[in-house]
């Protein structure tokens, strides 16, 4: 029996039903819904007091997602586990760790002072983007959280849709894991150089226009105030 | 005489009031914005980039201002909802790397001896 296609819609259909839902009392004790998710991941009762559960909730959302009543199973293509180091290995062994993201993507938040990924999430929507000093590029990202809260804290304890930029320059990555599709659709595998290709910094000529028409007014004037 | 037209197979559906839509909460309807991160790691790190910013500055309250706005973009591109209690030091670190680097540039032709000063304090 053939399993439901991989779907990034379904996965953040799912998610948006979980915005707002998480532990009982967070902080002090998670609940049974957070115990049901790490239970999943492999993560025993009590054994991870202090673990964070955003990865077992991305996990949760993309099995059921996925999953087929008829067959008992999911089509759901990452393996369960509560390791966003785990997660990252994965993606880059089977080629889907990309640099820019789209809707339904995972990202990964790295830290540079831990040097690892600390934390991970579903891209909802790419609300914007646009360039470091570098020249590289950075998205302005609607995301689904688990284990967050209004202040970002590293174990907030809801789920909560958060508005994050995020670049590659940061070495935040996403897991484009609808290119894990089996059969005829495998041929979609990320593809960096495609994106680099519809990703341009603006030219010369185009930054003189946005400069003139941001600037170049204000020029204007002082030099007609000088002139006076 | 004209034939009538065939009478439909079913009446139109009647229109009827969409169904009650659920009650959503704060949390589930907005979208968290990154100020609020901003804001605590702003109020959290503050006192202490101020101290350092009108040391550097050698109590020029307006270059202190400078300095200090330097250090908070900086913040803001770093993200500070990457970093937990843990890395503070690397926050701070970074932060006064940022504070020198302007402070070298603005202020290197206009008091070199200050900026000497400052080097070998923080040697």
């Amino acid at each position: 029996m053939r399993l439901p296609p991989l779907s990034p819609s379904h996965l953040i259909v799912v998610a948006e039903s979980h915005v707002g839902y998480g532990e009982d009392h967070p902080g002090r004790s998670r609940g049974r819904l957070v115990h049901g998710w790490l239970t999943q991941v492999g993560i025993a009762e009590g054994a991870a007091r202090d673990m964070a559960w955003d990865t077992a909730f991305v996990h949760h959302v993309g099995y059921w997602s996925h999953f087929d009543r008829r067959c008992l199973r999911s089509s759901w293509p990452l393996p369960l586990s509560a390791s966003r180091a785990e997660l990252a290995k994965f993606a880059e062994e089977e080629g889907v760790l990309a640099e820019h993201p789209m809707a339904g993507d995972l990202f990964l938040l790295w830290c540079p002072a831990k040097k690892r990924f600390v934390r991970t999430g579903i891209v909802v929507q790419i609300e914007g983007r646009g360039f470091h000093l570098n020249q590289a590029p950075w998205y302005e990202c609607t995301t689904i959280e688990g284990d967050t809260n209004r202040w970002r804290a590293a174990r907030g304890g809801r789920t909560l849709l958060q508005h994050r930029v995020l670049s590659a320059d940061h070495h935040d990555r996403f897991v484009r894991w609808t290119a894990l599709e089996p059969g005829e659709m495998g041929a979609t595998r990320v593809d960096i150089a495609t994106a680099e290709e519809t990703l341009a910094f603006p030219s010369d000529e185009h930054l003189r226009h946005i400069y003139m028409d941001e600037i170049g007014m204000f020029e204007e004037d002082d030099d007609e105030r000088k002139a006076a | 005489m004209m034939k009538s037209p065939p009478a439909p197979l079913s009446a139109p559906r009647p229109t009827r009031a969409p169904p009650s839509a659920i009650v959503l909460s704060p949390e589930q309807r907005e979208v968290v914005p990154p100020g609020f991160a901003l804001r605590a790691a702003y109020d959290r790190l503050w006192p202490m980039m101020r101290c350092i910013a009108m040391r550097l500055a050698d109590n020029d309250a307006d270059f202190a201002e400078d300095l200090l706005q330097e250090a908070f973009i900086h913040l803001w591109e770093l993200d500070p909802s990457r970093f937990d209690d843990a890395d503070q030091p690397y926050l701070k670190k970074a932060l006064w790397a940022r504070m020198l680097n302007v402070f070298d540039h603005d202020w290197r032709e206009r008091k070199p001896e200050l900026v000497l000063r400052v080097h070998v304090r923080a040697w």
